[in-house]
């Protein structure tokens, strides 16, 4: 342990820097390292999936033994994760054999995965009315009855209340507070994010931060 | 090597030469650099108190960004505020629980509390469960967060890192069990929601703070210092160049 972190700092410090110094200098032994390395980021990043989803089946296995609270629903997970897998499969083994049938496991992302996701998608337009008008209880200031203000403006006027479209908020307001305000506000933002990972990258690079557990 | 490029590697340079700098002075000046009160953190650090002493635990999640593109800033952000976390709450008798929506970032997650635990001369007490992948698609991460904000004994949410608008889902799961939730993200639509949603919304830069507010070291104070004074240098060039070109002299230094 004592000698792996500095090891690994060393090693995510010198990619680091070869990976930003090939964006910016025309070498092209840099370009080629810095795509290398990407590539392999991404073979990684996948095959940590693999790892992932592992360590989801233990979690729930673990709750599913212990009968921990809510053990009915890990079953469930471990049996449609387990169940999807093996439709997987078989769509496999049936396309390698020239068998063109239908698809399991889009059948299972057309009639599970889409439905659930917009059932969540319904939940989540309640979610944040309700948010918006709690809001106003916590943080009764200026901003969040311009916050408000702008939610119904931007909504009224995009959407026709009742086949009606508002005159001077649908041809003027709306408009307006979408192409100049909230994009002068959203550049203004996305500026500070940006610095803010540069912030983040550059501490990584100095060793600072060590994401890795280094 | 184009306009841009260089001017892209100079801006990272000076970057790097104005933390360095203002570690530098930080560490010879301490009181000279006080950080702005940001209410998020300072509920933060009552929240991590409270969890202590009532034996509760703090929920941090890193979002579902992967570690290959851009949301990896947020997401190594989000990280950082576990690892100083962790060794905040050491003495407390239940452990943060982490979350990720990413393979890569899980993987980062149960690192870095395995290497805190290690820190802490604490290892034995590591158990993988600690740091979970709860979905891979934005709604499916959600929903794996939110079972675990209502039935293990989670007190406050911490959830910084790459969050869309599905967060809103995770937040209420946190306002019905009355726990407070801090978050931020870098996605806008995901900070719309939470300027909304949230008790402590972090806009922004915000995001990325929690380093230097939970105290880790003066390298992240330093990085604040050195992103008000480029955020300035920022603001002068876009009013400069808006200028040249209200001017009719648009041209005259062209970039790229």
């Amino acid at each position: 342990m004592k000698l792996k972190a500095p090891f690994a700092t060393a090693i995510a410090i010198a990619v680091g820097m070869l990976v930003l110094l090939g964006y910016f200098l025309p070498f092209p032994l840099l370009e080629t390292l810095r795509i290398a390395f990407l590539q392999w980021a991404l073979l990684l990043s996948v095959t940590a999936l693999l790892v992932g989803v592992v360590n989801l089946m233990g979690v729930h296995w673990h709750k599913l033994r212990t009968g921990a609270k809510g053990s009915l629903y890990s079953a469930v997970l471990i049996l449609s994760l387990v169940g999807t897998f093996m439709l997987g499969v078989y769509d496999y083994v049936e396309g390698s054999l020239g068998v063109s049938g239908k698809s399991w496991l889009q059948w299972v992302f057309d009639n599970v995965q889409y439905p659930v996701q917009s059932s969540l998608m319904a939940l989540l337009a309640v979610a944040l009315a309700y948010a918006c008008i709690r809001m106003l209880r916590w943080r009764i200031n200026l901003l969040s009855i311009v916050f408000v203000l702008t939610v119904v403006v931007v909504l009224v006027g995009s959407v026709p209340l009742l086949g009606v479209r508002m005159p001077v908020i649908s041809d003027m307001l709306q408009p307006w507070i979408t192409r100049f305000l909230a994009l002068a506000g959203a550049r203004g933002i996305l500026l500070g994010v940006a610095l803010g990972s540069i912030a983040t990258g550059l501490r990584v690079l100095a060793g600072v931060d060590r994401p890795y557990g280094g | 090597m184009s306009t841009m490029n260089m001017a892209g590697l100079g801006f990272i340079l000076l970057f790097f030469f104005l933390m360095v700098l203002f570690t530098l002075l930080g560490r010879k000046r301490k009181a000279a650099f006080p950080l702005r009160p940001i209410a998020a953190f300072q509920r933060l650090w009552k929240a991590i108190g409270i969890a202590v002493e009532d034996g509760t635990r703090l929920h941090i999640s890193v979002g579902r960004g992967s570690v290959d593109g851009v949301e990896s800033a947020s997401a190594f952000a989000g990280l950082q505020v576990l690892a100083r976390i962790m060794r905040i709450v050491s003495i407390s008798d239940r452990h943060p629980v982490a979350t990720a929506g990413d393979g890569a970032l899980s993987i980062l997650t149960r690192d870095t509390l395995k290497a805190a635990y290690a820190d802490l001369g604490q290892a034995a007490q590591y158990h993988p469960s600690s740091g979970r992948l709860t979905g891979v698609t934005p709604f499916s991460f959600a929903a794996g967060v939110m079972p675990l904000i209502a039935d293990e004994g989670v007190s406050a949410n911490v959830l910084i890192g790459h969050f869309g608008p599905e967060v809103a889902l995770m937040v209420e799961a946190g306002e019905r069990q009355g726990n407070l939730t801090l978050a931020g993200t870098d996605s806008l639509p995901g900070q719309a929601v939470l300027y909304a949603a949230a008790q402590e919304p972090l806009i922004g830069e915000e995001v990325y703070s929690g380093g230097a507010y939970l105290r880790a070291s003066g390298m992240h104070v330093a990085s604040l210092r050195a992103q008000d004074v480029l955020r300035w240098v920022l603001i002068l060039l876009i009013l400069g160049g808006a200028l040249l070109q209200a001017l009719g002299l648009g041209t005259i230094f062209p970039l790229g």
